[in-house]
């Protein structure tokens, strides 16, 4: 009796999770294996505002268009500096990042290639309303990180970092350098060790000041997530926010597929690319155009500040 | 952009429920051969296992990248990034947990078989198969318990799995990645069917499997 109801339950148990892993193995494993599939790691403001998925739908529909070429994406939304070490190990061979020093750390040591500077927009200071550090009456970022360290040794201000050597973070880090402060262990200074959306809702949360790249804040708004973070600081010259792609030169991923895809994904954001961007993120991303040059060597000035 | 949450769940179940299995067999074989060790060993192993209950999943998670990686020692397999090393991770992860489980029924079963066997006048070599018998109800809810670490677990899924939509996305990942993005709404939704669906399988699992113990 007792063995009887025992071998139903185990034939029951196996005969679902069989029946579970024939319908997962069709639906979702078999198709994933039969296209060429490249890793893509990417920034989170990408990933968050969906420029990445929109770009990279779009680029395959292209692509099949145009060469009868299957391809699919395996998309790693991480932070720039896990992406780029993604990108050194091979694990992934596109990437999409924006922090100048650190992608200028992995070209030097040549494991890593610049593809393109696809897309630019600015890093803004935001903070509580009643902006208790008068960071709007800055006159640059350098000035407004002035005040707020200045408010926070008084305790009248906090600031979130997001302390996780992603774009915004290794920026952020400039910034102190260049106002010759340090607010690294201040009770005031705080880290998130989290995305941006996460750190700007913290920052909403704490009344608290934070560096944000534009297309991040600028999507939690128009969610009505955030209601009390206003912009205070916008400063095109310190704050130019650039992002670029690289292609990986570990032999894992110096494959003649992955050459093609990238050298057609860098054909495609040169034109319709930036004809997307132009017409669905307008505000939140800038095309590159034909301001390449002026990118470039503010790409140089920023990757040196390190 | 957003998958659907039954992609999610039907691809979570799938992955930790393979993943238990594998912890399961291989705690059985570990738990078996420690019944018959000498007490010094099997302290030793047991102190090791229940150290490595507390490991945080993210560490198994990089362990799992290292391996996986390509210039990793298993790197020509290419296994980083895909369902397989989830799978192969979260075993790693609820292992500990299922062989301490196992062996606590096991020990606790075995004078009792030992008796029935004296008593009956049965051949020794029954004892193995006597003892999985009578313990069968009991090593489900071990099994359970392997299943629900694993489905709850988000280190190695992350890192190991990446959280590719469509792909490796699981349950505890696209509550990480929606909540990365400030979706604490879709993230708590997803939270709702994770514990909606470990209550859904072990509460009547563990019912049945004590009727069958108590009869």
């Amino acid at each position: 009796m007792k063995l009887k109801i025992l071998i139903v339950i185990a034939i029951i148990i196996a005969l679902v999770l069989a029946l579970i892993g024939v319908v997962v193995k069709q639906n979702y494993i078999s198709e994933r294996t039969s296209s060429f599939r490249v890793n893509i790691a990417t920034t989170t403001s990408l990933y968050q505002t969906g420029l990445i998925n929109d770009l990279l739908e779009n680029f395959r529909d292209w692509l099949r268009n145009q060469t009868g070429v299957n391809v699919e994406f395996s998309i790693l939304a991480k932070g720039s500096g896990e992406a780029l070490r993604l990108l050194a190990d091979g694990s992934a061979c596109i990437g999409f990042t924006h922090a100048p020093p650190l992608e200028y750390q992995y070209m030097s040591q040549g494991l890593i290639e610049r593809l393109m500077i696809f897309a630019y927009n600015e890093f803004i200071i935001v903070g509580p309303r009643s902006d208790p550090a008068k960071v709007s009456e800055a006159s640059d970022a350098v000035d407004a990180f002035k005040r707020i360290y200045a408010a926070g040794e008084k305790g009248l201000a906090k600031f979130v970092s997001r302390g996780d050597m992603s774009g915004t973070n290794v920026r952020e880090l400039q910034l102190w350098k260049l106002a010759g402060l340090n607010p690294e262990g201040e009770q005031w200074y705080l880290k998130s060790s989290q995305g941006m959306a996460q750190t700007l809702l913290m920052a909403e949360n704490l009344g608290a000041y934070t560096l944000t790249d534009k297309g991040t804040y600028l999507s939690l708004v128009k969610q009505g997530r955030l209601r009390d973070l206003t912009v205070l600081l916008e400063d095109p010259k310190h704050l130019l926010n650039v992002y670029s792609i690289y292609i990986s030169t570990s032999p894992y991923c110096s494959n003649p597929e992955v050459y093609f895809i990238a050298l057609k994904l860098k054909i495609y954001l040169s034109h319709e690319g930036q004809e997307l961007i132009e017409s669905r993120y307008s505000g939140l991303f800038n095309p590159v155009d034909d301001r390449e040059e002026m990118l470039l060597s503010a790409w140089k000035t920023l990757s040196r500040l390190g | 952009m957003t998958e659907s949450i039954y992609d999610l769940t039907l691809r979570s179940i799938y992955i930790s429920s393979t993943a238990a299995a594998l912890s399961f067999i291989l705690a059985l074989i570990i738990a078996l051969k420690m019944l018959d060790s000498s007490v010094k060993t099997r302290s030793i192993v047991i102190g090791v296992f229940e150290a490595l209950v507390g490991v945080p999943t993210t560490v198994v998670g990089l362990l799992m990248y290292i391996l996986l990686y390509p210039r990793g020692p298993l790197g020509v397999l290419r296994l980083l990034y895909t369902p397989i090393a989830i799978i192969i991770g979260e075993s790693l992860v609820a292992l500990p947990i299922a062989f301490i489980s196992i062996f606590r029924h096991l020990q606790n079963a075995r004078d009792n078989v030992r008796e029935l066997i004296l008593a009956l006048g049965l051949p020794r070599k029954n004892e193995r198969s006597l003892l999985l018998r009578e313990t069968a109800p009991v090593l489900i809810s071990s099994y359970l318990t392997s299943f629900s670490r694993a489905i709850g677990e988000l280190g190695v899924a992350l890192i190991a799995g990446g959280g590719i939509e469509g792909y490796t996305n699981v349950l505890t990942t696209a509550i990480a990645l929606q909540t990365s993005i400030g979706n604490y709404e879709y993230a708590i939704q997803i939270g709702c069917v994770l514990i909606a669906i470990t209550m859904l399988i072990i509460i009547p699992l563990r019912m049945l499997g004590e009727r069958v113990y108590g009869a």
